[in-house]
C-alpha cells in the first residue's frame, strides 16, 4: 500500500508526499489546503517529480488544482464524477473511497459545464479571495482641458476585482487623459472615479502600478534591478525586499538582466522589467499605456505571454490603453472604444 | 622632490589638498543629480549667484562663502517659484535668474565701486586661500549630501529613473526635487570658492560622464564618479603642486584628458 493512500493522520485534510517523502500537509477546508500548496510550491526547491495526493475530498475544482499544481497521483475519500472525469482527462492516477454523482456546493456548480482551464482557475481563485485586483468604477466621466472641447464625454465602465480591460482609440481620442485621470494626476470635469471603493485621491500608496509608454532616447545608468527595488515596500526588512525583488524578477524571468542597465535592454525585456517593478509593486491596479510602441515582433508576443500569465497568477486589476488594434486580438480581453473608432 | 614635500607641508596646501579630497569625493554625487533633473541651466545660475555675492561681499566687506550660499538658497527658491509660472519651467526660469543676478552684480560693483577684477577672482578659485571653518563647512555639505542620498536612495533613484512613475509610487517628488536643488546650490557655492566658476565642472560634471562610461547601475554610477572625482581632484592638486601650476586648471585639464579617452561604451546622455 503506497503512502499516499493511507489514512490522514492528525487533523490532516490534504497530504502531499512525492515519492512516498510527505512534504506538505495542511488541515483547512473547502479548496484552502489545495491553495496553501500552490503557495508552498513557489519556494520549495525539493525535488517533486512525483507529486501524489491525499485529499478528503475532491470535485472538478480539486481535479483542476490538482493538474495545474503536478499531482501525478491521487487518493481521494469522496470523490465526485465529475472529478473521476477531470483526472481522466488530465491522466492522473487516482482511487477513492467513496463516489458520488456531485459535490453538493457552489463552486462544483459553477464548475460543471465550464471548459477553459484558465476561466475556471481564475474563478476559484476568485472564490478564494486571492485576487489581488480592486474594483473600478467610472460613472459619467467627463473632462476638458481650459478652452478645449471635452475630451472624454459622459464615459462610463465596470469592473470587478481582477478583470481586464483594453481600452483602443486613435490618438486624440483621450485615452492617456483617461488614465491621468485614473492616477489622479487631472480631475474630472464632472462624473467620479472610485478605485476599490475609494476616490482616487483618497488611494493607498503603491495601489497603482504605471507602466509608461517607452521612450526610446533615454541614457543613464540605471539596473534592471534597481528599478524594480524602487517599488519594493520599504518598511520590509531587507532580506524580505531582497527576497520580494528576487521573486519578481523571476516572475517575468529576468533574474539574468538585474545587474544590466535598464536603458540598455530590448524594449521586450524593459517592459519586462516595468511588470517586474509593479509585481515588486504588489499593485492592485495596472496601468499601462501603449504597452506595444516600439516593441518587434518577438518582444510583443513576450509582452502578451506575460500579461496573459498574471492575470491568472496575481490577477491584479489591468487596463491598458492602446492604438494596437491587434493586442484586442492577442489578448482576447474585453474592448472599450473610445471616440467610436 | 624635497620642496615638493615641503611643499605638501605648508597649512594652504595642506588645507587645500583635504578640501580637494573631500570634495572630489562627494561633489560628483550632486553633479549625477544636475545631469539627470536637467539642472544645468540652473547650474550657469548658480555660479553667477556666486559672482553677485562676490560682489555684494566685497562692496559691503563680509564674508564671501556664507554670503554666496545663503543668496544662492534664496535664488533657488525663487527660481523654484517662478518656474510654476511660466509654460517653459525650470530652464527659463533659471535663464531670466542668471540675466538678473549677472546685471545685479554688474549694478553693484558699479555702484559700490568694487574693482572687477576682485570679484572675478572668483571665477578662478583660491584653493590655498581656505580657512579651517572653510573646511568644516566643506565637511558639512559632504555629510549632508552623503546623508541625503544613502538615506533617500530609493526614492532618488525613483525620481531619476521617471519623475511620473515615482510619483505613482507615491512617493514626495516635489519635496525630494526642492532638497536636491538645495544641495545643488550648497555644493556649487563651495565649489566655486574652491576651483572657480570657469572650471567647476572639473568637479561636478565630467567625473559622471567618465563614469556614466563605464556604469551599468546608479549605484555604480554614483562609486564610480566619486572615485574619479577622488583621483582628478587630488592627483591634480598634487601634480599643480609638483608642476607649480594652478590647481583648478591642472584639475579641469586631467578631467577633460579623462573624459575623451575613447570607450567602448555610451555616454550618459542620449
Amino acid at each position: 500500500m503506497e503512502r499516499y493512500t493511507q489514512p490522514l493522520s492528525d487533523d490532516h485534510t490534504l497530504e502531499v508526499y512525492n515519492h512516498d517523502q510527505l512534504i506538505f500537509s495542511e488541515n483547512g477546508h473547502w479548496l484552502t489546503p489545495l491553495f496553501a500548496f500552490e503557495r508552498f510550491l513557489e519556494t520549495y526547491t525539493g525535488e517533486k517529480d512525483c507529486l501524489s495526493a491525499h485529499d478528503t475530498a475532491a470535485g472538478k475544482a480539486a481535479a483542476l488544482l490538482m493538474a495545474r499544481f503536478g499531482v501525478k497521483r491521487a487518493h481521494i475519500n469522496l470523490i465526485s464524477e465529475l472529478a473521476i472525469e477531470y483526472y481522466r482527462q488530465h491522466g492522473i492516477m487516482f482511487s477513492y473511497e467513496k463516489r458520488i454523482g456531485r459535490l453538493q456546493c457552489k463552486t462544483e456548480e459553477l464548475l460543471s459545464e465550464m471548459d477553459d482551464q484558465e476561466q475556471m482557475y481564475r474563478l476559484l481563485r476568485k472564490r478564494a479571495k486571492l485576487v489581488r485586483g480592486v474594483s473600478v468604477h467610472v460613472e459619467h466621466l467627463s473632462f476638458s482641458y481650459p478652452d478645449h472641447p471635452p475630451i472624454l464625454d459622459d464615459l462610463s465602465f465596470h469592473l470587478e476585482e481582477g478583470e481586464r480591460l483594453l481600452i483602443q482609440g486613435d490618438n486624440g481620442m483621450g485615452k492617456t487623459t483617461l488614465l491621468a485621470l485614473l492616477m489622479g494626476k487631472l480631475k474630472p470635469t464632472t462624473g467620479t472615479i472610485l478605485i476599490g471603493e475609494e476616490e482616487v485621491s483618497h488611494l493607498e500608496k503603491r495601489t497603482i502600478g504605471y507602466i509608461k509608454q517607452q521612450q526610446q532616447e533615454q541614457q543613464f545608468p540605471v539596473s534592471a534591478r534597481e528599478v524594480v527595488a524602487m517599488a519594493c515596500d520599504s518598511s520590509l526588512s531587507r532580506e524580505e525586499q531582497q527576497w520580494e525583488i528576487d521573486t519578481a524578477l523571476r516572475r517575468t524571468k529576468i533574474e539574468h538582466l538585474a545587474e544590466r542597465n535598464f536603458f540598455t535592454l530590448s524594449g521586450g525585456e524593459r517592459q519586462k522589467v516595468s511588470l517586474s517593478r509593479t509585481l515588486c509593486q504588489k499593485a492592485k491596479l495596472l496601468l499601462l499605456d501603449e504597452p506595444t510602441s516600439f516593441l518587434d515582433a518577438k518582444s510583443r508576443t513576450t509582452l502578451v505571454e506575460v500579461l496573459q500569465s498574471l492575470t491568472i497568477g496575481e490577477m491584479p486589476t489591468i487596463i491598458i490603453v492602446t492604438h494596437d488594434k491587434a493586442l484586442e486580438k492577442d489578448l482576447g480581453w474585453p474592448t472599450l472604444l473610445l471616440g467610436g473608432i | 622632490m624635497n620642496e615638493f614635500l615641503y611643499a605638501l607641508t605648508l597649512p594652504p596646501v595642506t588645507k587645500g589638498l583635504l578640501a580637494m579630497a573631500i570634495a572630489g569625493l562627494c561633489f560628483p554625487a550632486s553633479g549625477v543629480m544636475v545631469l539627470r533633473l536637467d539642472l544645468v541651466p540652473m547650474r550657469y545660475m548658480l555660479m553667477h549667484g556666486v559672482i553677485l555675492g562676490g560682489a555684494i561681499s566685497l562692496a559691503l566687506s563680509l564674508p564671501v562663502l556664507p554670503l554666496s550660499i545663503a543668496l544662492n538658497i534664496v535664488l533657488v527658491l525663487a527660481m523654484m517659484h517662478l518656474a510654476k509660472d511660466t509654460r517653459h519651467g525650470f530652464g527659463l526660469a533659471s535663464a531670466a535668474g542668471m540675466v538678473f543676478t549677472m546685471a545685479s552684480a554688474s549694478l553693484v560693483m558699479h555702484l559700490w565701486d568694487v574693482p572687477a577684477k576682485d570679484t572675478l577672482q572668483l571665477l578662478w578659485g583660491s584653493p590655498f586661500a581656505l580657512s579651517w571653518a572653510d573646511i568644516v563647512v566643506l565637511s558639512g555639505i559632504a555629510l549632508i549630501l552623503a546623508i541625503y542620498l544613502f538615506t533617500n536612495f530609493r526614492t532618488v533613484s525613483a525620481i531619476f529613473f521617471d519623475q511620473e512613475i515615482a510619483q505613482s509610487l507615491g512617493m514626495p517628488v516635489k519635496a525630494h526635487y526642492t532638497a536636491m536643488v538645495l544641495v545643488i546650490a550648497l555644493v556649487i557655492a563651495f565649489a566655486m570658492k574652491l576651483i572657480g566658476a570657469l572650471l567647476i565642472d572639473a568637479l561636478l560634471i565630467l567625473p559622471v560622464l567618465i563614469a556614466g562610461k563605464r556604469a551599468e547601475s546608479l549605484k555604480q554610477l554614483l562609486l564610480y564618479s566619486c572615485l574619479t572625482g577622488l583621483f582628478v581632484s587630488t592627483f591634480g592638486f598634487l601634480a599643480a603642486i609638483a608642476t607649480d601650476l594652478p590647481p583648478s586648471g591642472t584639475i579641469a585639464l586631467l578631467s577633460a584628458l579623462l573624459f575623451i579617452i575613447p570607450t567602448h561604451k555610451r555616454g550618459l546622455h542620449s
